[in-house]
Protein backbone atom coordinates (compact mmCIF):
# COMPACT_ATOMS: atom_id res chain seq x y z
CA UNK A 1 0.00 0.00 0.00
CA UNK A 2 1.32 3.38 -0.96
CA UNK A 3 0.81 6.76 0.59
CA UNK A 4 -0.93 9.58 -1.21
CA UNK A 5 1.35 11.90 -3.14
CA UNK A 6 0.88 15.63 -2.71
CA UNK A 7 -0.40 17.61 -5.68
CA UNK A 8 -1.72 14.54 -7.44
CA UNK A 9 -5.32 13.43 -7.88
CA UNK A 10 -6.70 11.92 -4.68
CA UNK A 11 -7.93 8.34 -5.18
CA UNK A 12 -11.71 8.40 -5.44
CA UNK A 13 -13.75 6.09 -3.24
CA UNK A 14 -17.30 5.30 -2.33
CA UNK A 15 -18.42 4.07 1.09
CA UNK A 16 -21.66 4.01 3.05
CA UNK A 17 -21.63 6.10 6.19
CA UNK A 18 -22.77 4.42 9.40
CA UNK A 19 -26.35 5.49 8.67
CA UNK A 20 -26.30 3.83 5.26
CA UNK A 21 -25.94 6.99 3.17
CA UNK A 22 -23.66 6.61 0.20
CA UNK A 23 -20.67 8.94 0.32
CA UNK A 24 -18.52 9.40 -2.76
CA UNK A 25 -15.42 11.55 -2.53
CA UNK A 26 -15.74 12.96 -6.05
CA UNK A 27 -19.27 14.23 -5.28
CA UNK A 28 -17.52 16.95 -3.27
CA UNK A 29 -15.24 18.03 -6.08
CA UNK A 30 -16.15 21.46 -7.39
CA UNK A 31 -17.84 22.51 -4.15
CA UNK A 32 -15.90 21.59 -1.03
CA UNK A 33 -12.48 20.75 0.29
CA UNK A 34 -12.36 17.49 2.20
CA UNK A 35 -10.33 16.68 5.28
CA UNK A 36 -10.00 12.92 5.32
CA UNK A 37 -9.13 11.58 8.74
CA UNK A 38 -7.81 8.08 9.31
CA UNK A 39 -8.23 7.47 12.94
CA UNK A 40 -6.05 5.41 15.17
CA UNK A 41 -9.16 3.43 16.13
CA UNK A 42 -11.70 4.39 18.74
CA UNK A 43 -12.96 1.07 20.02
CA UNK B 1 -8.60 12.47 21.35
CA UNK B 2 -8.45 13.41 17.72
CA UNK B 3 -12.14 13.20 16.81
CA UNK B 4 -13.15 15.31 19.80
CA UNK B 5 -10.51 17.81 18.74
CA UNK B 6 -12.13 18.01 15.30
CA UNK B 7 -15.60 18.32 16.78
CA UNK B 8 -14.56 21.38 18.75
CA UNK B 9 -13.62 23.33 15.62
CA UNK B 10 -15.98 21.75 13.12
CA UNK B 11 -17.73 25.07 12.45
CA UNK B 12 -14.39 26.60 11.52
CA UNK B 13 -13.86 23.85 8.96
CA UNK B 14 -17.36 24.35 7.59
CA UNK B 15 -16.72 28.08 7.32
CA UNK B 16 -13.84 27.20 5.01
CA UNK B 17 -16.10 25.20 2.69
CA UNK B 18 -14.65 22.01 4.02
CA UNK B 19 -16.20 18.69 4.93
CA UNK B 20 -14.59 16.38 7.45
CA UNK B 21 -14.78 12.62 6.97
CA UNK B 22 -13.41 10.09 9.40
CA UNK B 23 -12.64 6.61 8.08
CA UNK B 24 -12.00 3.65 10.35
CA UNK B 25 -11.94 -0.14 10.31
CA UNK B 26 -14.80 -0.48 12.80
CA UNK B 27 -18.25 -1.56 11.65
CA UNK B 28 -21.37 0.65 11.26
CA UNK B 29 -22.75 -0.29 14.70
CA UNK B 30 -19.57 0.67 16.47
CA UNK B 31 -19.39 3.92 14.50
CA UNK B 32 -22.98 4.75 15.30
CA UNK B 33 -22.64 4.27 19.04
CA UNK B 34 -19.37 6.19 19.12
CA UNK B 35 -20.81 9.07 17.07
CA UNK B 36 -23.90 9.24 19.24
CA UNK B 37 -22.11 9.09 22.56
CA UNK B 38 -19.60 11.73 21.47
CA UNK B 39 -22.06 13.89 19.52
CA UNK B 40 -19.82 14.07 16.46
CA UNK B 41 -21.16 16.36 13.69
CA UNK B 42 -19.11 15.15 10.74
CA UNK B 43 -19.24 12.15 8.42
CA UNK B 44 -18.23 8.76 9.82
CA UNK B 45 -17.28 6.08 7.30
CA UNK B 46 -16.95 2.49 8.47
CA UNK B 47 -14.42 0.65 6.34
CA UNK B 48 -14.34 -2.90 7.74
CA UNK B 49 -12.88 -4.22 4.46
CA UNK B 50 -9.99 -1.74 4.76
CA UNK B 51 -10.62 -0.67 1.16
CA UNK B 52 -10.10 3.06 1.64
CA UNK B 53 -7.62 2.56 4.46
CA UNK B 54 -5.44 0.60 2.02
CA UNK B 55 -6.14 2.94 -0.89
CA UNK B 56 -4.73 5.81 1.15
CA UNK B 57 -1.92 3.79 2.68
CA UNK B 58 -2.73 4.12 6.35
CA UNK B 59 0.03 2.37 8.22
CA UNK B 60 -0.37 -0.19 10.91
CA UNK B 61 1.87 -0.10 13.94
CA UNK B 62 2.60 -3.78 14.41
CA UNK B 63 4.14 -3.32 17.83
CA UNK B 64 1.20 -1.48 19.30
CA UNK B 65 -1.36 -3.37 17.22
CA UNK B 66 -3.03 -0.18 16.15
CA UNK B 67 -3.41 1.93 13.05
CA UNK B 68 -1.36 5.07 12.89
CA UNK B 69 -3.34 8.29 12.39
CA UNK B 70 -3.26 10.03 9.02
CA UNK B 71 -4.85 13.16 7.60
CA UNK B 72 -5.26 14.12 3.96
CA UNK B 73 -6.63 17.42 2.64
CA UNK B 74 -8.22 17.23 -0.80
CA UNK B 75 -9.10 20.46 -2.55
CA UNK B 76 -12.15 21.23 -4.68
CA UNK B 77 -10.35 20.02 -7.78
CA UNK B 78 -9.84 16.60 -6.23
CA UNK B 79 -6.11 17.17 -5.72
CA UNK B 80 -4.42 15.96 -2.53
CA UNK B 81 -2.82 19.13 -1.17
CA UNK B 82 -1.60 17.84 2.16
CA UNK B 83 -0.97 14.45 3.67
CA UNK B 84 0.32 13.67 7.10
CA UNK B 85 1.05 10.10 8.08
CA UNK B 86 1.61 9.91 11.81
CA UNK B 87 4.77 8.30 13.12
CA UNK B 88 3.12 7.52 16.44
CA UNK B 89 -0.38 7.33 17.88
CA UNK B 90 -0.15 10.93 19.09
CA UNK B 91 1.44 12.39 15.93
CA UNK B 92 -1.59 14.40 14.83
CA UNK B 93 -1.55 17.93 13.37
CA UNK B 94 -3.39 20.62 15.32
CA UNK B 95 -6.64 22.09 14.08
CA UNK B 96 -4.87 25.44 13.73
CA UNK B 97 -2.39 23.87 11.34
CA UNK B 98 -5.16 22.26 9.26
CA UNK B 99 -7.23 25.46 9.20
CA UNK B 100 -4.24 27.51 8.07
CA UNK B 101 -3.61 25.03 5.27
CA UNK B 102 -7.24 25.31 4.20
CA UNK B 103 -6.99 29.10 4.22
CA UNK B 104 -3.98 28.96 1.95
CA UNK B 105 -5.68 26.42 -0.35
CA UNK B 106 -8.77 28.62 -0.55
CA UNK B 107 -6.65 31.72 -1.18
CA UNK B 108 -4.76 30.04 -3.98
CA UNK B 109 -8.10 29.21 -5.61
CA UNK B 110 -9.18 32.85 -5.36
CA UNK B 111 -5.89 33.95 -6.87
CA UNK B 112 -6.37 31.56 -9.74
CA UNK B 113 -9.82 33.00 -10.38
CA UNK B 114 -8.50 36.55 -10.15
CA UNK B 115 -5.82 35.81 -12.72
Amino acid sequence: MSQVKINTAAPDFELDDFQGNQVKLSDYFGTKNVVLVFNRGFI
Amino acid sequence: MHLAQLRRDYQLFKARDTEVMAVGPEGPGQFKSYWQSNDLPFIGLPDPDYSVLKLYGQEVNLFKLGRLPAQVIIDRDGIARYAHYGKSMSDIPSNVELLELLDSINESKHDAVAL
